[in-house]
């Protein structure tokens, strides 16, 4: 399947014309990830964002877990958003599929799309409350 | 062992056969998950019922722990019947594995399945009584 039809299926990209899903698209990459394979280290600094296809992942915080992320969620939005490092470390639970978006091209489309960026500046709050919550 | 082989352990499920819970399990995905990871989220809108194989998870609403599901037990199915946001918030206390299970998938499973609609209803009952009770 094309990235394109992979994205038009997820519930978060419901507000997100086919266009900018087109050109999104033509950025992103889908990548297979194998179980236990580390796509955010904490701490790092490190672009992508990454939207879950198949498969689920663990985040974690100075080694402990804290959440999971399964099919339809994304990870890695902080970072592209703020510019800092890693918040967390986001670690495949088994083998998984995602698409991996390049920060610029994920503050462009969020740009274009008021109804995604909300949900996504919804979602980064809710993260960062636990966070600080947490620590 | 695989899903369907789980699925069919737990009591919860003796009511389905093998022919219903293979058509689940079909869909459905097996997880292992660390102990203090989070898999639902109180107020968002998700679309998955969890089936505890083994650990345990506790269910926690405005930061207070409110319910702990052990193996053999569900959660996550008041959303899959009302189709609302999280009512709560979830986290495995030790290392858990669960079977999760779409809403339709779920449903699908329910309407075939009196005896277990029954089971379900009632629990559901339950926790929202408990829910109404604790926070008035």
């Amino acid at each position: 399947m094309a990235v394109v039809e992979d994205l038009e299926q997820l519930p978060i990209f419901a507000g997100v014309g086919r266009d900018q899903l087109g050109t999104l698209a033509k950025y992103a990459e889908e990548q297979q990830v194998a179980a236990g394979a580390r796509l955010t280290h904490e701490g790092a600094y490190e672009g992508p964002v990454y939207i879950v296809l198949d498969g689920w992942f663990a985040i974690e915080r100075d080694g402990r877990a804290i959440d999971t992320i399964g099919p339809g969620g994304f990870f890695g939005e902080i970072a592209a958003i703020d510019g800092g490092p890693r918040t967390a470390t986001g670690r495949a639970l088994q083998d998984a599929r995602v698409v991996v978006i390049s920060p610029r091209q994920f503050n462009d489309v969020l740009d274009d799309a008021p109804d995604l960026r909300a949900i996504v500046m919804a979602e980064m709050e809710r993260r960062l409350a636990k966070i600080d919550q947490g620590d | 062992m695989s899903v369907v082989e789980d699925l069919e352990a737990l009591p919860v499920f003796a009511a389905a056969t093998h022919e219903q819970l293979d058509q689940v399990a079909k869909f459905a995905e097996e997880i292992d998950v660390p102990a203090g990871a989070e898999l639902t989220h109180e107020g968002t809108y998700e679309g998955t019922v969890f089936v505890v194989v083994k650990g345990s998870v506790a269910i926690e609403r405005h930061g207070h722990a409110v319910n702990l599901i052990r193996a053999g037990d569900f959660f996550g199915e008041i959303e899959a019947i009302d189709g609302g946001p999280r009512m709560a918030t979830s986290r495995a206390i030790e290392d858990t594995r669960v079977v999760v299970v779409n809403h339709r998938d779920f449903n699908d499973l329910i309407d075939a399945v009196p005896e277990l609609r029954e089971q379900v209803m009632t629990a559901m009952e339950e926790r929202l009584e408990r829910v109404d009770r604790e926070e008035g």
